[in-house]
């Protein structure tokens, strides 16, 4: 399951146990993720899925079901 | 995560992007033409009403590119730390200046006397910022940093944004740390008018991020960028005692 991966990776970069990062909470607000943290996470999804994000869809990105749609999107 | 994120990293600063024939151009303007009468006013002013005594100034080094930052306590820190610079740095010297100075027009005109200014928009986007920092330290270039990102209302120094460790790690510049004293009681936030004081500005030794880049050969990108920030807020600390 591509959530459960994106859910891995981002627990993995930002450090927090995976059983706390909820689908619609907010990374940057409700998790204190800084933005430049934000971009990590972009930088390891671009690697896994060798899919290339355009940086303007960064500011998209609130929650991690935000993160899995833009994932899914360009994936296809 | 290994060093492959980093990836990521140059390809938003464009780092692997050929720089245009003369990258400097956006950010000169003719405000420069006043500024060796800036810096010559700027330094009688400061003999008689508030003396900069400068500690170490011979760490900063004489062949750019490298970053200077230090910590931010008023309109006079740019102006104090640069003042005593040897001139040819001080001329080539860029400075990263918020948006909120940026748009207030007669930051905005003191700004381009003083500096080829760099305006970052910390609150809406950042990148382009840090593209253009990036690209006038490929061009061989120094800039000038405040990481705090704002003025300290405290004196204490407050935390860093991690930008300053990103330029210095992806670009390998060193870092020269200041730390600044005194500027606050002679232009505190909000004054019209300088104060009489005394103001001391101390040099530190420049940061070389060799190990850092070293390290990102095994860790996370942003920990190693996080990490050289750190270091750099620590030695700035350590010149305050």
């Amino acid at each position: 399951m591509i959530e459960d991966e994106i859910k891995s990776l981002v627990a993995k970069v930002v450090k927090i146990p995976e059983e706390k990062l909820k689908m619609d909470a907010n990374l940057f607000t409700d998790l204190g993720i800084d933005s430049l943290l934000g971009v990590e996470i972009f930088a390891a999804l671009d690697k896994k899925y060798k899919i290339d994000i355009p940086e303007a869809r960064l500011r998209d990105v609130k929650t991690l079901a935000d993160l899995i749609k833009i994932v899914s999107e360009f994936k296809k | 995560m290994n060093e492959d994120t980093s990836a990521y990293w140059r390809k938003l600063l464009e780092l692997d992007k050929p720089l245009p024939p003369d990258p400097l151009a956006e950010y000169r303007s003719w405000h420069r033409i006043l500024r060796s009468f800036f810096f010559f006013l700027f330094k009688l002013l400061s003999v008689i009403f508030f003396p900069i005594k400068a500690y170490g100034i011979e760490n900063v080094p004489k062949n750019p590119p490298f970053i200077i930052a230090s910590n931010h306590l008023s309109v006079a820190d740019y102006p104090s730390v640069v003042a005593r610079l040897p001139s040819d740095i001080r001329n080539r010297l860029h400075a990263l200046a918020t948006k909120f100075f940026y748009d207030n027009p007669a930051a905005r005109f003191f700004m381009k006397i003083g500096s080829d200014v760099i305006q970052i928009d910390t609150v809406l986007d950042f990148f382009p910022a840090l593209r253009a920092a990036a690209k006038v330290l490929r061009a061989g270039e120094p800039i000038f940093i405040a990481p705090e990102g704002t003025r300290s209302e405290t004196g204490e120094v407050l935390p860093f944004k991690v930008g300053v460790g990103i330029l210095a790690v992806e670009l390998n510049v060193p870092v020269v740390p200041v730390y600044i004293k005194g500027t606050y009681e002679v232009i505190p936030s909000g004054a019209g008018m300088f104060r009489p004081g005394k103001i001391s500005v101390y040099y530190g030794k420049p940061i070389d991020p060799a190990p850092y880049i070293e390290k990102k050969k095994t860790a996370q990108a942003y920990d190693v960028y996080k990490e050289f920030t750190e270091e750099l807020r620590n030695r700035i600390l350590g010149l305050k005692t």
